[in-house]
């Protein structure tokens, strides 16, 4: 200590004082690592796991709702929840596509909701109903790791709302041979019917998706990460209208990569072809966007990501040389292979 | 007068004739074996029927015992037709659109006939033929 003294005495000002503020820096940073390790080591004990289950769905179960559509066939129930604390609600399309009169059961009270918006590329609808409601925050479903516990809260058939706990299993991209609009979750998670367009939420009580589709009664089923939802959510707030963007180019593989992606441009719509300096049949693409490329596949999330009119970097290799491309999509077509529509099971 | 006169002569010899000793001695010993045969070899429809007819003999019941227990048993069966009617849920009023309403624990069934219920919840996401193009 007097040998510290006398040195800091023989120092400048201006020495001792940065090596006095380096080492409240570097103690102050060894506390937080030493409790960070110690919070680490603490074991979570089943008690513990079920206790922040039981707080998730306490807390997030008011934001649920019932959605209820009347058309000329009948009624159509599905589950839908609180995006915001204004009354907008997250949906499955297919419970409100075509219907005449949509309603929203919120606490046990019927809500008039309007139908804001429709996304049959991504599958889910937009409500939005007069009341001030709570809400389930927005989560981050691209960080979810495989075997993350996951937490529905739905409506199934005519039960009340009721929790169901899963896990994710992974990330598909297809089923049955047909390819999604985007990435989905497939957890391990038992729905039942009546709950298409529930909430998925993580153990921190945030949204992550929306349940979609169950796979046949394997007990599992498909989720749209909430990123995508968002992406439609995001267009309405910034342009009023729904805007996915399409370039109009087809890939495939090719068997050798070059630059570590196989997807090979092979076709240009007219409407590509007019960019000029544009992208060209035979580039082999390495990114769209942020997303990157290394197969024909990946430009699933990418197309999905693209906004009509705004300018989007496509990475590229062309003979040997990488280039960067700016596009600028146009609307996509919009035109799904089949109609969507709703899996029914008509009551007795 | 010589017919009458042989008759009587014929129903005079009649009256001594006897059976043999042999017909007296085995004579119940026939019988008996006769009389178990016809118990051995009925017909089956018979056997069959005395056999069906047994599964009816009641016990010796008092008929105000028996009388209690066929009035509990209509009381249980009407109980338990009337509690299954109850247990359907039937808490909906039908609106002018035609909608349903719910009752507080939220229970949905058709109100009217003709009117369904569909829950949603497909088997699978939205998919395109053709996803490789952007």
């Amino acid at each position: 200590m007097y040998s510290l003294r006398v040195r800091s005495a023989m120092l400048p000002p201006a020495v001792s004082n940065f090596l006095k503020c380096l080492t409240i820096v570097t103690a102050t940073s060894s506390m937080a690592l030493t409790l960070q390790r110690l919070h680490a080591a603490e074991p979570i004990s089943a008690e513990r796991l079920c206790s922040e289950i039981q707080r998730v769905v306490e807390k997030n179960q008011a934001a649920v709702v019932r959605v209820q559509a009347n058309d000329h066939l009948g009624v159509r129930l599905g589950s839908g929840f609180f995006i915001d604390p204004a009354g907008m609600v997250y949906t499955h399309a297919g419970v409100v596509l075509n219907a005449q009169e949509v309603t929203v059961i919120f606490n046990d009270r019927p809500l008039p909701a309007k139908v804001v918006a429709i996304d049959e590329r991504s599958g889910i609808a937009l409500l939005k109903t007069d009341c001030i409601s709570p809400f389930i925050p927005i989560g981050n479903s691209e960080n979810v790791a495989i075997a993350t516990p996951v937490i529905a809260i739905g409506f199934p058939e005519d039960r009340p709302s009721s929790a169901s706990i899963g896990m994710i299993a992974g990330r598909d991209r297809q089923y049955m041979g047909k390819y999604f609009s985007t990435t989905h979750l497939r957890a391990n998670m038992a729905v039942s019917r009546g709950e298409g367009g529930a909430p998925v939420l993580n153990l921190n009580g945030e949204a992550i998706g929306i349940v979609m589709a169950r796979i046949n009664d394997s007990g599992s089923c498909h989720i749209l990460p909430i990123r995508a939802a968002e992406k439609v959510r995001q267009d309405l707030v910034r342009y009023g209208e729904m805007r996915h963007g399409w370039v109009g180019v087809e890939v495939e593989d090719m068997p050798e990569p070059v630059n570590g992606s196989t997807a090979k441009i092979t076709t240009l719509s007219a409407l590509a072809n007019a960019m000029p300096d544009g992208l060209q049949p035979g580039d082999m693409v390495n990114a769209i966007g942020v997303t990157m490329v290394t197969s024909s596949e990946d430009v699933i999330d990418a197309s999905y990501f693209l906004t009509a009119g705004e300018v989007a970097s496509v990475q590229i290799t062309r003979r040997g040389q990488q280039m960067s491309v700016s596009v600028i999509p146009n609307p996509h077509p919009l035109l799904p292979a089949k109609p969507l529509h709703a899996e029914t099971s008509p009551t007795p | 007068m010589d017919n009458e006169d042989s008759i009587t002569k014929l129903l005079r010899l009649k009256r001594y004739e006897q059976p043999p000793e042999e017909y007296f001695q085995n004579f119940l010993a026939e019988f008996q074996t006769r009389q178990r045969s016809e118990v051995i070899h009925r017909p089956l429809i018979h056997i069959a029927w005395d056999r069906f007819s047994s599964l009816f003999v009641m016990p010796p019941i008092p008929r105000l015992a028996m009388a209690s227990s066929v009035l509990a048993a209509v009381f249980t069966a009407a109980f338990i037709l009337n509690w299954s009617d109850d247990a359907e849920p039937s808490s909906l009023t039908l609106t002018s659109s035609g909608a349903v309403q719910l009752d507080s624990k939220n229970q949905i069934t058709p109100s009217k006939v003709g009117s369904t219920v569909h829950y949603v919840l497909p088997a699978s996401p939205v998919s395109y033929a053709s996803a490789r193009s952007f």
